[in-house]
């Protein structure tokens, strides 16, 4: 079986039955992230279609120097994060937060409350941290990856990765003593 | 190993990507350490909640099919040729010396002949209007009929015989 990276050269040189492998091989793992970092099904569609259509539109200027999924998470990011620039919450979803806070766990908490405020807290980080977290805890991947991923370095990735953890402990602190 | 070195492994201790001879220190560090410890185990207790969100929607039906869909109508508009100023020059300079003179040539020689085309229709149609003119009876057009039964030498007579002659017609 081909390699991402020998499918990519492959699909470089035109054949579209290579490109087809790869969206066939990844395609989950791109919605996957972009449906936990954006929490919208219809914008995570939209965001999975463009990054690989992007991916074959470069593919003639793509160099193997990190590996396919690092470059297809780094193009779901990218779009991700312009998406949830031009889409910044109205100042009533922000009011509407504050004024209703997230329900204190009790015996009738629910798993479904409890997976709202985790997504609530994971939508809550800056994008950079929101990602670097998605990736590490819902994709396993290892801090020099999310720092290939998030154009920053290794040490840079370990510390968003502490920022994002050391937000969502604040934020979910009932439910962890749960 | 010091308690700020060994907190910066414990995320990839617990992901299991230290090499053998770290993480066999980070571990000597734990057993002796219970402030690290508790760190490990807060780590530890926010990966086990952040994982009770396992489930997400699947993947789109059909997700697959739309992608190379799209895929295979952008490559297809990719390939028509588009005649934008970037391409035409660019076709242009991969023109020889010799094909760009006849290129020009040829160009030139159809506009002068469009020219002359041109000024050679306006001059018939021209002519053509001059000669309807002249032959278009003006006392009718004014309806000055009623000045032909004038007797001659009045000066009803002597305007309608300036205006039927030829120097009127502007020739």
């Amino acid at each position: 079986m081909p390699s991402d990276e020998e499918l990519m050269l492959a699909v470089a040189g035109g054949e579209l039955s290579a490109f087809e492998q790869l969206v066939a091989r990844h395609q989950q793992s791109a919605w996957s992230a972009a449906y936990r970092f954006l929490g919208d099904t219809t914008d995570a569609e939209d965001i999975v279609q463009e990054a690989f259509l992007r991916i074959l539109h470069s593919a003639e200027r793509w160099r193997p120097t990190a590996a396919f999924r690092t470059y297809l998470f780094r193009v779901v990011y990218n779009l991700c994060h312009d998406l949830a620039r031009k889409k910044r919450p109205h100042i009533s979803d922000v009011l509407d937060k504050v004024a209703d806070p997230r329900p204190s766990p009790d015996e009738s908490a629910t798993a479904g409350e409890q997976i709202a405020a985790i997504r609530a807290a994971l939508s809550s980080l800056p994008p950079n941290q929101r990602m670097a977290i998605v990736l590490r805890y819902y994709h396993d991947v290892g801090h020099e990856e999310i720092a290939a991923v998030l154009h920053t370095s290794a040490k840079g990735a370990e510390r968003l990765l502490a920022r994002g953890r050391a937000a969502l402990r604040a934020t979910l602190g009932e439910w962890l003593r749960e | 190993m010091k308690c700020q070195k060994v907190r910066e492994k414990l995320d990839p201790y617990m992901a299991q990507r230290l090499a053998a001879p770290v993480r066999e220190a980070v571990e000597a560090h734990l057993r002796t350490c219970s402030e690290c410890r508790q760190e490990l185990a807060g780590l530890d207790q926010l990966a086990r909640l952040l994982r009770r969100d396992a489930a997400i929607p699947p993947l789109p039906e059909g997700l697959n099919q739309r992608i190379m869909f799209a895929a295979r109508r952008r490559l297809a508009a990719r390939q028509l040729p588009r005649t934008t100023p970037g391409n035409i020059r660019r076709r242009w300079s991969s023109f020889s010396w010799p094909m760009r003179v006849a290129g020009a040539a040829t160009l030139a020689a159809g506009l002068l002949f469009g020219i002359l085309m041109g000024q050679q229709t306006w001059q018939s149609l021209h002519a053509e209007n001059r000669r309807q003119d002249a032959q278009t009876d003006l006392s009718a057009i004014y309806e000055l009929d009623y000045l032909t039964d004038a007797p001659n030498g009045s000066l009803a007579n002597t305007y309608f015989s300036l205006m039927q002659s030829p120097e009127n017609d502007g020739a």
